[in-house]
């Protein structure tokens, strides 16, 4: 959920696919009145180029904008050597900028949507949950710095630290939890313009958009009362915009890949209704140095090798790809071969109406050696079930 | 006097129920001084059955709660009769019978003989016309069995009260006037 | 065995009246099941079950307490939902009864249920999804009014012909405010279903409408599902407990102390219910003693072909079982469809008086059902218990004799006993009341009620005897008291257990009648030196206890400013927790007790209040049930919890109210809405200059202000009476049903004893006695035996009543009651008593009458 994370305000096209956080959006206007829909977003900060990043200050939220994440996703392996894939992602949605602000407490009306997912490669499963909230108690996304809070899910930057270092705390349902540090190995990736990421015509569909790429992650799972440590890698976008999706996308396609050799690689493919790639879908380069060079990505680059059907929502997924992609650093054409750990990595948003796929995939080279781990998003599948929730 | 002798379900009893006016005929007519009984009200049979009729029965039927005076009493008291003048027919019938020394007395105290002589001073009281009389002294031993015949002899046969009396027994039927027979329902004369 | 069979008749009187008791118990249990679960989790009735429910001593959560108790959850996952709850009226229906109709209304945590759809994803109950949904619907109306989102109930929509969309208007505190159905619930089939009353709306649209941003009254926590839950809910308790701003319950233990403030009122009407069913037992004990009378030569035929007396007794014991199954499944249904009709009673009750409940449909309980089920079978089997001993012990050669006196009842007959037992109650009436968690139960008093009961049976049966000589002179009058009264000397033992379940059950009725009578004097003995403003102004639909529509400042504070208005004196209330009890605090008009005029004093606060050291220390004053709840003395120092952190208060006073037996409170109104930060008011009393027309200044302020209502002074004491006498109805009902089982009782005793005495009847016919005669003489029978079971009622009566208000009241409710006799309710009792009397066994002895004699031969 990066590159594309813009697309997530368009407005409803009707009797067409929706796009997860649409979904949420019509969800928050239904809550909130009428009023928040048409006049949502000329009220919104929009992001421009030439924005000064600043840290710790960018870390934390933007309440400004519309629409803000930050969205974690990792392999972790534990000491006895069995691999489990995490996802966690915390949303800000800010749908009301005209409700009376009140200097109390509630004046802060945002709404915190979060995603939390395991992938138990030990014994094959995969848990997930959903939350949202608005009670300031019970949720927050804090200026200044990185401190998020979504009843116990935390995200926060530790202080003190030169290189930039997280802890995350999770659970799902009873028996998952999670107690994760990790540390940048790499500096912070601005996608985009110097961080400005542009995603359609208009100028104001656009986001800025921050990554690390490489965080080394340490820290404890506790499984049905059983508690062990784990280590690995993990991957931190972080997003703000207000804008809107094209009319005609119907989702996208998403990936980030960290290579064996140092580099990372994100692309994503928009898709449109004729189940093409929309002209801003982008491939980026990673060096070791966390410098970023962008390309368009063209629908050949992109060879989807099998999909997979949920057994629960029907939706079929194009789980397993193949990418063509061109190395301009070495001049050649970079193949790789994305097979997911597990095929049932689908997240169900039983409350926002959200269905995706959001799983850990191996990447290997045409020997089929592995050189590299990824994680796929998989968004727009879910046909007119995504807003039958809501109807 | 008249005994009405037969064995047993010839419907002796039956007849003595239809002339005192508990049960009804189921054909035929029954006169009372020439009036038709089988035309009369009920209220009319129990105004007959309060002045002009009294009935004696083998099980004496005295009312449990009530002392032997008040047995004798409650037919007057029935007829409204001033408490007084009860007081003095009561007085003077329980000396007849011989039971003035057990008038406090409660039936269940009382020994059958004393019952039936109650139930007799019971039937005098109102000075009837006709006492029926339905096996006096079925339930008797002979020794006071004969005690009862007297005792009816004396006191009915003395007033001139029509006596009707059912019975088994030879020697009760031996004090009346007149023996009829009984047999299927049939009156033999 | 076959006994049932063949005389469809009795057994279905017997199965009835077996079943009447087990009714009246049933339901009312149920009923109050459904009243005490109508509290507070009215949630519930969404699907929703908290794990754990946090309250607040000081009854109201701020938002900084939400804050602390995330924090203190730390890194434990649940659903965290705070509840806010009030009452709105309908405005729909104007007027100034207190009887308005009350909706209670839910403010829920929308946002932080939607989560909880999580926890069960295919079977996430339907309403709470659209509750969470639809929820928050805050618009502007054309008018320019706020209108909300609420979910109602099919039930109201039916009843009011409502659909989604369509608006309604109630008003919550003073102010009218339009609600738009953006749901209608849908009740599943065996699942408690929605009560019309409740609505349920988003909480912060709730916090808008009543004006009290950030407040909420309980917080709800929901533990993911899984294998470590319990461990969760273990470790979330153990950071939560130990803190002195909330106290950690789980739903069950919540409800019992909500239930608690109840218990006493709950327990009261148990003890009531199972009246119909101990009068039930004595007839069931004469009825199967009829049984046995007919089945005699059955019996002894049996005998004499070699049954043991051992067979014979457990054959009429498993008949005795058969009817108590017969009758207590019968009771069962009946119970059930009773409940139904006895929770609005209970609940409006209870709503009067104490909480909000919103009950209006009573759940099957299993649990119940078996209580009342083997209740049931119980008193059949005890009550056939004597019969079939006797059945078996009675030798063949007597068991044909005919007619008898008394048989085992007679054992009824033992005045001596009776007297023996009645002091063991009077002793046992001077115990103290044994202490609970709650409060204090007065065991002492109800063992001393059981014991006079007890002493009652054996006392009054031998009555009967004690009534025919002072009947005697009646008797000289004519042959019908002749004949009736005589039956009182050697009284059958079915006459003694009539007059026995008589006199209990006018002993209990007018025990229960001289409470309520005293409570009424006392309490219009109260109102006249208490209530003595000549208007009261409160918000519509205030009226009873569990209301909690408020004034705001704004209002009251136009209305004090009237130019005719001498004193306006504003009323607050706050329900809180003292020592882990409920209990209220309310203000009082003065900053000194000395100046509070119109207090009726229990003990009058000391008038040199410099002989205390404390003298900068707020003053309280405390009615009697607080005194005695918490056993508080003058210049105790006490500990009120608010949202302000717990004060100290020293006690100058005791005050006598009425109001509530959970106790009260009151502190200087100013030091209240300091503490509480809410400036709404309950009421005003409000004084009129002299001269001031009552009537002139309430249609002037009613004029200028909606929302609320004005009730002079007369309109209040009536209304104040209304709902006094509301409050009681349940017992009244289970009173004359008590006194109903008795009567036909009664007239059970006289068909079964005439059937045996039909020669006697025969005998009179021939003496000529008419059959209007005998009837007449059955009347009369009947009669003294109702006498003579009400004179020994009244005397049960008077001392149940005096129990009930000098030691029960005292000790359960902390309420000093002036004993006042109710003599008018007592004839009217008599009067009515014997006209049923008269009215069911005249017929009797006329059908009698009308029997031919069998053959005697």
């Amino acid at each position: 959920m990066n590159g594309k994370s813009d697309l997530r305000l368009k407005k409803l096209p009707s009797g067409r696919r929706i796009f997860p956080c649409t979904v949420a959006l019509l969800m928050i206007c239904l809550l909130h009145g009428f009023q928040a829909v048409e006049g949502a977003i000329k009220d919104h900060a929009i992001p421009k180029a030439g924005h000064q990043f600043e840290y710790p200050r960018d870390f934390g939220s933007h309440p400004e904008f519309k629409i803000e994440w930050w969205y974690i996703t990792g392999h972790l392996t534990s000491e006895d050597g069995h691999r489990y894939g995490y996802q966690a992602t915390f949303f800000r949605l800010s749908p009301d900028p005209e409700a009376p602000t009140n200097s109390d407490q509630h004046a802060s009306r945002d709404l915190h949507l979060a995603h939390m997912a395991l992938l138990d490669l030990k014994n094959k499963t995969f848990s997930h949950q959903e939350r949202l909230q608005r009670s300031p108690w019970m949720a927050f996304a804090k200026t200044g710095d990185m401190d998020l809070k979504n009843g116990n899910w935390k995200l926060r930057r530790l202080e003190g630290i030169k290189t930039p270092e997280f802890e995350l705390k999770g659970s799902i349902l009873a028996d998952v939890s999670l107690d994760l540090k990790l540390a940048a190995v790499k500096p912070l990736t601005l996608f985009g313009e110097n961080g400005y990421s542009r995603k359609g015509a208009d100028p104001k569909a656009a986001s800025y958009y921050m990554t690390f790429t490489r965080l080394q992650t340490t820290g404890t799972l506790r499984l049905k009362g059983k508690s062990f440590q784990v280590q690995g890698w993990s991957w931190m976008d972080h997003e703000v915009s207000s804008s809107q999706l094209e009319q005609d996308q119907v989702g996208w396609d998403w990936i980030s890949i960290r290579l064996n050799d140092g580099r990372d690689i994100m692309a994503y493919r928009m898709r449109t209704s004729d189940e093409k790639a929309d002209p801003y879908s982008t491939v980026a380069w990673v060096d070791i140095k966390g410098n970023a060079s962008h390309q368009p990505l063209q629908d050949d680059m992109w060879r989807v090798v099998r999909r997979w059907t949920s057994p629960e929502t029907k939706n079929t997924y194009p789980v397993e790809i193949e990418l063509s992609l061109p190395d301009q650093k070495e001049n050649t054409v970079f193949r790789a071969h994305l097979v997911p750990l597990f095929d049932n990595q689908e997240m169900l948003g039983h409350i926002s109406g959200i269905e995706y796929w959001e799983g850990a995939c191996e990447v290997l080279d045409p020997e089929g050696n592995q050189i590299g781990e990824a994680y796929m998003e998989l968004t727009g599948y879910g046909g007119e079930s995504d807003l039958s929730a809501l109807k | 006097m008249t005994a009405i002798m037969g064995p047993s379900g010839s419907g002796k009893s039956t007849l003595l129920h239809c002339l005192g006016g508990v049960d009804k005929a189921d054909s035929g007519r029954l006169f009372f001084r020439e009036r038709d009984m089988m035309q009369m009200l009920p209220s009319e049979i129990a105004g007959l059955r309060r002045t002009q009729i009294a009935s004696i029965f083998q099980f004496f039927y005295l009312l449990p709660t009530l002392t032997v005076e008040e047995n004798i009493e409650f037919p007057l008291q029935i007829q409204s009769i001033p408490q007084d003048k009860r007081r003095d027919s009561v007085a003077s019938i329980l000396k007849q019978v011989g039971m003035t020394n057990r008038k406090q007395a409660f039936p269940n105290q009382l020994s059958g003989g004393e019952q039936q002589r109650t139930a007799i001073a019971r039937a005098l009281i109102t000075s009837p016309k006709v006492i029926l009389a339905d096996e006096p002294t079925g339930n008797l031993d002979s020794q006071n069995g004969r005690l009862i015949l007297d005792l009816m002899q004396n006191l009915i046969c003395a007033k001139g009260i029509a006596l009707l009396l059912v019975t088994h027994s030879q020697e009760a039927s031996a004090i009346c006037n007149t023996t009829w027979k009984m047999q299927d329902g049939n009156l033999i004369v | 065995m076959r006994h049932w069979t063949r005389h469809p008749l009795s057994t279905l009187a017997f199965c009835s009246i077996i079943a009447v008791g087990v009714a009246a118990f049933f339901s009312i249990r149920l009923a109050n099941r459904a009243a005490i679960s109508g509290f507070t989790y009215f949630d519930r009735t969404l699907g929703l079950r908290p794990d754990l429910v946090l309250t607040c001593p000081s009854g109201q959560f701020s938002e900084e307490d939400l804050y602390s108790i995330q924090n203190q959850l730390d890194s434990i996952p649940c659903v965290m939902a705070p509840v806010l709850e009030t009452t709105a009226t309908d405005a729909a229906q104007k007027g100034d009864s207190l009887n308005l109709h009350q909706f209670l209304v839910v403010g829920l945590d929308t946002f932080a249920m939607s989560n909880l759809i999580y926890y069960d994803p295919d079977s996430s109950n339907e309403s709470a999804y659209h509750a969470w949904k639809e929820s928050s619907h805050h618009s502007q109306g054309e008018t320019g009014e706020a209108s909300y989102g609420v979910v109602v109930s099919q039930a109201l929509a039916n009843k009011r012909n409502l659909k989604t969309g369509d608006q309604m208007e109630v008003i919550i505190d003073d102010r009218n405010t339009i609600l738009s159905i953006l749901h209608v619930s849908r009740d599943e089939v065996f699942k408690v279903s929605h009560p019309s009353t409740i609505l349920f709306m988003n909480i912060v649209d709730l916090q808008r409408a009543m004006q009290q941003t950030g407040l909420s009254h309980r917080v709800e926590l929901y533990f993911p599902p899984g294998r470590d839950k319990s461990i969760l809910m273990d470790k979330a308790q153990g950071n939560l407990e130990n803190n002195q701003r909330w106290t950690v319950d789980t739903p069950q233990t919540s409800l019992n102390s909500n239930a608690s403030v109840t218990r006493a009122f709950r327990l009261n009407l148990t003890i009531l219910s199972m009246l119909a069913l101990v009068v039930g037992m004595y007839l069931i004990m004469q009825g199967m003693d009829a049984a046995i009378v007919r089945g005699r030569m059955e019996i002894a035929t049996l005998r004499s072909l070699g049954i043991t007396p051992g067979a014979v007794k457990t054959a009429w014991l498993l008949e005795s079982l058969w009817y108590g199954l017969l009758g207590s499944g019968g009771g069962l249904i009946l119970g059930w469809a009773g409940a139904q009709g006895a929770v609005r009673l209970v609940a409006s009750t209870v709503n009067a008086l104490y909480l909000q409940s919103a009950s209006e449909s009573a759940d099957w309980n299993h649990s119940e059902a078996v209580l009342a089920l083997s209740l049931g079978c119980m008193a059949s089997l005890a009550a056939g218990w004597f019969p079939a001993r006797e059945s078996a012990e009675t030798q063949p050669a007597e068991i044909f004799k005919q007619g008898r006196q008394g048989g085992f009842m007679t054992a009824l007959n033992k005045p001596l006993l009776g007297a023996g037992i009645a002091i063991m109650g009077w002793v046992a009436a001077y115990m103290p009341p044994y202490p609970d968690e709650h409060g204090w139960i007065p065991l002492g008093g109800y063992t001393a009620a059981f014991l006079w009961v007890l002493a009652a049976t054996l006392i009054a049966p031998a009555g009967l005897r004690w009534m025919a000589p002072l009947l005697q002179p009646l008797t000289g009058y004519h042959a019908v008291f002749m004949y009736a009264f005589s039956q009182l000397r050697r009284p059958t033992g079915r006459h003694l257990l009539s007059v026995a379940a008589l006199t209990v059950a006018v002993g209990m009725a007018g025990g229960m009648t001289f409470m309520i009578h005293s409570f009424e004097t006392t309490m219009i003995h109260w109102i006249s030196q208490s209530l003595n403003a000549d208007l009261y102004v409160a918000s519509q639909g205030f009226g009873s206890a569990s209301s909690q529509n408020r004034m705001s400042k704004a209002t009251w504070q136009s209305i004090s400013n009237h130019t005719d208005i001498k004193r306006a004196d504003v009323g607050q209330i706050f329900p809180i927790d003292y020592q882990g009890r409920k209990t209220f605090l309310t203000s009082m008009p003065v900053s000194n007790p000395l100046d509070w005029e119109y207090a009726l004093w229990i003990q009058k606060p000391s008038s040199s209040p410099s002989a205390s050291s404390n003298t900068n220390m707020p003053v309280a004053v405390v009615n009697e049930s607080f005194q005695s709840r918490f056993d508080v003395k003058i210049d105790d120092l006490i500990k009120i919890p608010t949202p302000k952190g717990y004060k100290t208060v020293r006690i100058a006073g005791v005050f006598a109210e009425y109001g509530n037996e959970q106790g009260t409170v009151a502190v200087d109104r100013n030091l209240v809405s300091d503490w509480f930060q809410d400036e709404r008011a309950v009421n005003i009393a409000v004084y009129l200059n002299p001269g001031a027309d009552p009537e002139e200044v309430r249609n002037e302020i009613l004029s200028r202000q909606t929302g609320i209502s004005i009730r002079t002074n007369r309109v209040l004491r009536e209304e104040v009476l209304e709902i006094f006498h509301q409050t009681f109805s349940v017992t009244h009902v289970l009173q004359w049903i008590a006194i109903a089982v008795a009567i036909a009782g009664l007239t059970m005793a006289m068909i079964t004893s005439l059937v045996e005495r039909q020669l006697e009847f025969q005998v009179m016919k021939n003496l000529g006695m008419t059959r209007f005669g005998m009837a007449m003489a059955t009347g009369m029978e009947g009669l003294a035996c109702a006498w003579t079971g009400f004179i020994f009622g009244t005397i049960l009566s008077a001392c149940l009543g005096w129990l009930l208000v000098v030691v029960i009241n005292k000790q359960a409710f902390g309420w000093t009651l002036q004993s006042a006799i109710p003599w008018k309710d007592h004839v009217s009792l008599l009067v009515i008593l014997s006209l049923f009397v008269l009215a069911s066994t005249i017929p009797v002895g006329w059908w009698v009458s009308t029997k031919r004699m069998h053959k005697e031969e």
